[in-house]
């Protein structure tokens, strides 16, 4: 009596036991993305394909503020390829097989983004009130030989083959 | 003079441990978080018996790290000059705007809607959850590398092309959770096309709204009675909406606005309010 009780007993309890082993099919890929100065990189874009030509994206996850990341699978895979994405990062690949430990996929080279460049410019033309001053040091190039060149240069300002000055076509009539 | 050396050793320690704290403060951030606005066009059919008619508009997307701000482009210019003057005529002439803006402000995928109807503004909060299908179909929009994918998203399909050579999760509209920015999106109707037209990084990016907005009465609600309350304004003729604009009272309208038969009066519509205009989410439009 006793025996058959305890027969059926693990008969109903058999199934459970195999609870944890389907619990692991369910596999979680974890980790987290840093930088060449294991600083965490927040918000980085991961994505998991099946195969190597990284083609069709299986899974995908954007890493939390401390770079953290936990992608789960129902189907629990052998190999993923694993590519990681970051706006300030060039994109690089990893091939994971281990899914027991958390990994920490770093990221090496910056983009290239080209850097700021500041144009000093001198400024020419100065106008208080009514009155417009060139400065003829910033007008002047090497190769002038004669103040008509520089002239020339100024806006508006035009000198004629007989030695006229014009400013808006305008002939001045004294200097 | 133990007792003094022990207190020595303690304050050098702790002066220490401040070292410490603040060098780790400092290097910690060395990882900033980059701020990038995107520009959209957008285009939509004002009405949907005219297919002729299209408007364009401009929708900027601030973004920085899981944060986001989206608006049009000279609605903002507008709210900027009406939080410090009354704007002018002329302003208001070459800053065009489409006939119902919003602005969305997401915090992760937490989204919060604003938009003006008539007179008075409304906002709600919403979850943004969107279930992508992604596909390996490819195409290439001008140098980005761009995937499909496609949505239903409040009763109507969506194609999205997306592109990973900008591995940031931002994109027009409320649309976002991809793995890579959208570069050109549209209904499958046709009546609604975003395009990307320009990103570029930029520090001191805007997360809020204007003091003109701020400062007036926001009424929050839910994303079904706002759709529903839009949808009753805009098919209103131009008296009833003025009508309503003339109201003692701020609040959202009730059918008590219609005319007596529970119809809309067409008769005072002019040729141009004759048809509807569509909209993005059409799941509670009846």
């Amino acid at each position: 009596m006793t025996k058959s009780r305890y027969l059926i007993s693990t008969l109903f309890t058999a199934p459970f036991y195999w609870v944890p082993f389907s619990c692991i099919a369910q596999t979680t890929l974890k980790g987290t993305v840093t930088d060449s100065l294991k600083e965490p990189l927040s918000y980085a874009i991961l994505t998991s394909y099946k195969s190597g030509n990284y083609e069709t994206i299986l899974a995908y996850k954007t890493t939390e503020e401390d770079g953290t990341f936990s992608i789960p699978f129902t189907k629990s895979p052998d190999t993923l390829f694993i590519e990681v994405r970051h706006i300030s990062y060039k994109p690089k690949r990893f091939v994971i097989t281990d899914f027991t430990k958390s990994h920490y996929l770093t990221l090496f080279v910056p983009a290239n983004e080209l850097k700021e460049v500041v144009v000093n410019a001198r400024k020419s033309i100065e106008i208080k009130g009514d009155t417009v001053r060139y400065d003829v040091d910033a007008l002047k190039d090497q190769k002038d030989y004669t103040i008509e060149e520089v002239i020339n240069r100024i806006p508006g300002v035009t000198v004629t083959e007989n030695g006229k000055i014009l400013y808006r076509d305008r002939p001045i009539s004294h200097l | 003079m133990n007792r003094i050396k022990t207190t020595r050793v303690f304050l050098v320690a702790f002066g220490l441990l401040g070292i410490l704290f603040f060098v780790t403060a400092f290097t910690s951030g060395s990882n900033e978080v980059q701020q990038r606005a995107f520009l959209y066009k957008v285009e939509f059919k004002k009405y949907i018996n005219r297919p002729d008619i299209t408007v364009t508009d401009y929708m900027q997307v601030n973004t920085k790290g899981n944060t986001s701000f989206t608006f049009f482009y000279n609605r903002m210019k507008r709210d900027s000059i009406e939080s410090l003057r009354k704007i002018s005529s002329q302003e208001r002439r070459t800053l065009f705007v489409n006939d119902h803006p919003y602005s969305i402000k997401t915090v992760k995928n937490k989204a919060i809607f604003t938009a003006k109807v008539g007179d008075q503004y409304f906002s709600y909060e919403q979850t943004i959850d969107f279930k992508w299908k992604l596909t390996d179909t490819k195409r290439k929009i001008d140098s980005y590398n761009c995937k499909l994918a496609t949505v239903s998203y409040a009763g109507r399909t969506w194609n999205a092309w997306y592109t990973m050579d900008l591995p940031m999760d931002v994109g027009p509209y409320k649309f976002k959770g991809l793995p890579g920015c959208i570069v050109e999106m549209s209904d499958v109707d046709g009546i609604f096309k975003y395009t990307l037209i320009q990103t570029k990084r930029k520090d001191n990016l805007r997360f809020e709204h204007y003091a003109n907005v701020l400062k007036s009465p926001i009424i929050s609600t839910t994303r079904e009675e706002f759709n529903k309350h839009q949808q009753a304004y805009l098919s209103l003729s131009f008296d009833q909406r003025m009508a309503y604009l003339g109201r003692g009272q701020a609040g959202i309208m009730t059918s008590e606005l219609k005319s007596q038969d529970g119809q809309v009066d067409f008769k005072n519509k002019q040729f141009d309010e004759m048809d509807d205009s569509p909209f993005i989410e059409i799941d509670h439009i009846d």
